[in-house]
């Protein structure tokens, strides 16, 4: 399988082998500080340019080391697991969904790129999946998260296909596209969405090679008491948006916890809340604890937008938040509103949607 | 006679009940099964032998189980609010399961394993503390629970501390609240040689529970070792629960509240209330599943139907029992 | 004739507290022993100690053999054991109560069969109790329970029956039968019968032989039948203060007397 799916891999480089001149190397560049992990056959197709002749049946190893066997090009789809709806809609897919996981309200860029998705039924969410519900819809192709593996276990056995995914981090985001790509015949809209992540990344390289980096404190999701460590994504973001995260020294692969006196020790030069927090700008702000830190004195608190999609998680347009950062962090080099262009022009191409800038906000 | 009469009475409703709920458990999901279908192999059948039919199965036997068993722990303990939970089945499992989703993320069949390992841990744990101190009556191992139930917590809070609370402790809380969703062919035939064998074991050894259920020097003078037989019955019964438990999760009350339907509606020390305890518990959680997953557009853990209709039921039960009594 | 239970030295208590300090006595085959002794004494805990639901030490043996090295099993179908806390009555019919003094000598697994329960039924019919079987055992009155609870020690014939207040809930007659049923029980089948009650006219009218309790050891054994009034209001007196015992239709009777 593996031979296979090189070799597939290889063919789709020489079709393309032009355009992958210019890109392979600000990939190489960007892989490095995402953790190092390890490559697998995906990650590597995944530097390799789109195919753009679809190939059905595909053989293709997902996430859980299954083999899954795509016979013709599925036209209905079911995806229990917000990132890989999201995803689908970025490939074009959304008309094929047929059911989604549950609490699709919650999620802004459904109403806003594909509302028909908010009327498909629910097949449940990450802990509780309901197999007969999921039956009862029929679909050619269940994409599920690792999480759901037994579920996509069950599906097979009730004749089903169903994909594994999981796009934890920025490079198993791109292992992802490249399956769902592969899987819905979709692949250049895939490749065209990683190359954009390239181009992103290396842009922004090149934009604050030499500019200073601030030191940045990322508050997290339940409290600003918690924050994000070495190894987690929004590390990988603060790097990549030409910052320096404090709490780095971190070892924990969640939100960790921290005390007001570790906050004042690091005194960071900017604060960035999360954009899922539970909790508002002012609220951390009116903290009188807090009132003595640098960032707090400048002002330099910024908080994520949440209108579209939380930029500082590993979802499909999380790239966007590479760019953020470094709006917030450099505006002089990157300014707001060369972001909210860039970040339209994003939702425009892989989404279809005009979004209203000025919900961007820092 | 008419105690024997009653019983069989009963007996007979309670199996009618539960072949009833049984049936309904079968017709009832989200899926429409076309049943003129069923013989043709296509997707209705599938749906039917691999999910619905070993799903409804598994709901059987865990009542089945959890009756039977809750029953015989009340004879053991002589206290009508004993449950498994009193010698640390249940949180024994769930340090059991925490590990197995720390250590391998999903998989529901190693999280069972953790799950029976565990269980089984903490109450040969709880026996071998009673047997080490000098009590010999059941405060002992009473006491030896309560001991070894806070440990089991104080390592459920570590394990807890040290997971990722967006899915890790999601996973590990879930799975506290039961369901029956996920059952498929496999699990159920992985649960049902453990649960068979411990209820034929207990079924074999109804005459020394009854016996268990006189005082400690009654019994010993009726020829019961007391100590070993005590043991066994407890394994046996820990046995029954914790398979059941470990691949559904934590399945709350039919344990305490079948035993009090049955003894309502038939009051005796015969081991055939605990046969009927076992057909309440059956009827109920075939209910509480059919519940489950058709209350909500999607699944509903089952310990919340059961928690939720069980408690009030539960508590009507033991004031009414008391003013009888009194 | 040979000892059928030898009670040698034997000590026992609670904890640290020493009740027995020391008990020596026998019962013979066919014999009623009566235990007496005030309130606290260790009648209970002489009996129980016997039966090896205490640790004790010192030697006990039935018909030759160690009883506390027996199995259970083995003991229980030796001994038939009363006991006074009359522990959780059973919602069963009395004559499933009855069967249950079978256990003994059932096979682990064993269930009892109609045989057992046809003896259980001539037991109580010999207790003049019939009329009972079929009840619920837990809705009978304290008495009757008794009764049925005699009958569940009696029903598998054991060699030696250790009763504790086998007469403290029964009224007159109930407890004149029970004394009788004991007697032609012991002459019949020459078991050996060890009580002991806190009423001891019970035990004067009843028992071969008198065994008193005082100060954590036997203070003497007497046989009434070969006593006379004066030595026993003697003995009476020093257990339970100031006693007179006198002859009524052949029979001691015993009264307290009021100091002055």
């Amino acid at each position: 399988m593996k031979i296979k799916f090189t070799a597939l891999a290889l063919s789709a480089a020489m079709v393309l082998s032009l355009a992958a001149c210019g890109q392979s190397a600000s990939q190489s560049q960007s892989a490095a500080p995402a953790s190092g992990s390890q490559s697998q056959p995906q990650s590597q197709s995944a530097s390799a340019p789109a195919a753009v002749e679809e190939v059905m049946p595909v053989t293709l190893t997902d996430a859980a080391g299954r083999q899954v066997t795509i016979e013709t090009e599925p036209e209905t789809l079911v995806s229990g697991y917000y990132i890989t709806t999201s995803m689908l809609i970025a490939l074009g897919q959304q008309d094929k969904l047929v059911g989604i996981e549950a609490k699709a309200d919650t999620r802004p860029i459904y109403a806003l790129a594909a509302p028909e998705l908010l009327e498909l039924p629910s097949v449940g969410t990450a802990k509780e999946f309901d197999l007969e519900g999921c039956a009862a819809l029929e679909p050619d192709l269940v994409i599920l998260p690792l999480k759901l593996q037994e579920s996509a276990e069950a599906l097979e056995q009730l004749g089903i296909n169903a994909l594994v995914v999981n796009p934890e981090d920025m490079d198993l985001l791109e292992e992802t596209l490249d399956l769902l790509g592969q899987a819905t015949g979709s692949s250049e809209r895939a490749h065209a969405l990683m190359d954009y992540n390239a181009e992103t990344e290396a842009e922004m390289a090149e934009l604050l090679a030499d500019a200073e980096k601030p030191s940045v404190y990322l508050a997290g999701n339940s409290s600003y008491l918690s924050t994000a460590g070495s190894k987690m994504y929004q590390n990988t973001l603060i790097e990549l948006g030409g910052g320096e995260n404090v709490a780095a020294e971190l070892e924990d692969d969640y939100w960790a916890d921290i005390s007001y006196e570790q906050l004042l020790a690091w005194n960071p030069d900017v604060i960035v809340i999360a954009a899922d927090a539970d909790y508002t700008k002012e609220d951390l702000l009116a903290d009188s604890q807090l009132a003595g830190l640098t960032a707090v004195q400048n002002g330099a608190v910024y908080a994520l937008p949440s209108s579209f999609e939380a930029w500082d998680s590993p979802v499909p347009s999380g790239v966007l938040g590479i760019r953020w950062m470094a709006s917030a962090l450099h505006g002089d080099l990157y300014s707001l509103e060369q972001f909210r262009q860039d970040a339209a022009d994003f939702y425009k191409e892989f989404y279809g949607v005009e979004i209203d800038t000025q919900l961007i906000t820092q | 006679m008419t105690q024997t009469r009653r019983i069989r009475i009963c007996i007979l409703a309670a199996l009618a009940l539960t072949g009833a709920a049984f049936a309904v458990s079968l017709l009832v999901g989200k899926y429409p099964i076309q049943w003129d279908q069923l013989t043709a192999g296509g997707m209705d059948a599938r749906v039917f032998f691999t999910l619905r039919l070993p799903r409804s199965c598994m709901a059987l036997l865990a009542g089945l189980a959890l009756g039977a068993a809750g029953s015989v722990y009340q004879t053991v303990f002589r206290n009508p609010l004993a449950s498994p939970d009193i010698i640390g089945v249940a949180s024994g499992a769930t340090v059991g399961a925490a590990a197995a989703i720390l250590l391998f993320g999903s998989g529901v069949l190693l999280t069972a394993l953790f799950a029976f390992a565990g269980g089984m841990a903490a109450v040969l744990l709880v026996l071998a503390m009673a047997a080490a101190s000098r009590r010999r009556d059941m405060l002992g191992i009473v006491l030896a629970g309560i001991a070894v139930n806070a440990l089991a917590q104080a390592v459920l809070m570590l394990l807890k501390l040290t997971a990722d609370p967006e899915r890790q402790l999601a996973a590990i809380e879930f799975w506290t609240m039961g369901s029956f969703a996920d059952i498929t062919l496999e699990k159920f035939l992985g649960v049902l040689p453990f649960a068979a064998a411990g209820l034929a074991g207990l079924a074999l050894l109804r005459r020394q529970i009854l016996l268990l259920a006189l005082g400690d020097d009654e019994a010993r003078m009726l020829g019961v070792r007391l100590e070993s037989t005590r043991r066994l019955v407890l394994l046996l019964a820990t046995l029954v629960t914790g398979a059941v438990v470990s691949m559904t999760g934590l399945i709350s009350f039919i344990g305490l509240l079948a035993p009090h339907i049955a003894r309502l509606l038939a009051k005796s020390s015969r081991f055939s209330v605990t046969v009927l305890a076992a057909l309440c518990g059956s009827t109920l959680l075939l209910a509480a599943d059919i519940l489950a997953r058709s209350l909500g557009s999607s699944e509903v853990p089952v310990s919340i139907v059961t928690s939720l209709l069980g408690a009030p039921f539960l508590f009507w039960l033991l004031c009414r029992k008391e003013e009888q009594d009194g | 004739m040979a000892d059928l239970l030898r009670i040698e030295n034997l000590c026992a208590g609670y904890g640290r507290r020493q009740v027995l300090n020391g008990v020596n006595f026998s019962v013979a085959p066919g014999e009623i022993c009566a235990v007496l002794g005030g309130n606290g004494c260790g009648k209970s805990t002489l009996l129980r100690a016997i039966c090896g639901l205490l640790p004790a030490s010192g030697s006990c043996r039935l018909e030759g053999k160690d009883v506390w090295a027996m199995s259970a099993a083995r003991r229980a179908a030796a001994i038939g054991y009363l006991a006074q806390q009359k522990g959780v009555p059973l919602s069963l019919e009395s004559v499933e109560v009855v069967v249950l003094g079978f256990s003994p000598v059932l096979g682990f697994f064993q269930q009892p069969g109609s045989g057992h329960r046809k003896q259980a039924l001539e037991t109580l019919e010999e207790l003049g109790i019939a009329g009972l079987a079929e009840q619920d055992f837990s809705t009978l009155s304290e008495g009757q329970r008794q009764l049925v609870l005699f009958a569940r020690t009696l029903v598998r014939r054991p060699r030696l029956l250790v009763l504790d207040e086998p007469d403290s809930a029964l009224d007159y007659p109930n407890r004149r039968r029970i004394m009788a049923r004991l007697a032609a029980y012991a002459r019949q089948t020459g078991a050996g019968v060890l009580l002991c009650s806190h009423d001891a006219n019970t035990a004067l009218r009843c028992a071969h032989r008198l065994v008193l309790l005082k100060d954590g050891g036997v203070l003497c054994q007497i046989c009434p039948a070969e006593t006379d009034p004066a030595s026993l209001s003697a003995a009476l007196s020093a257990i339970y203060g100031p006693a007179e015992a006198f002859l009524h239709k052949g029979y001691y009777m015993m009264t307290g007397r009021d100091e002055e």
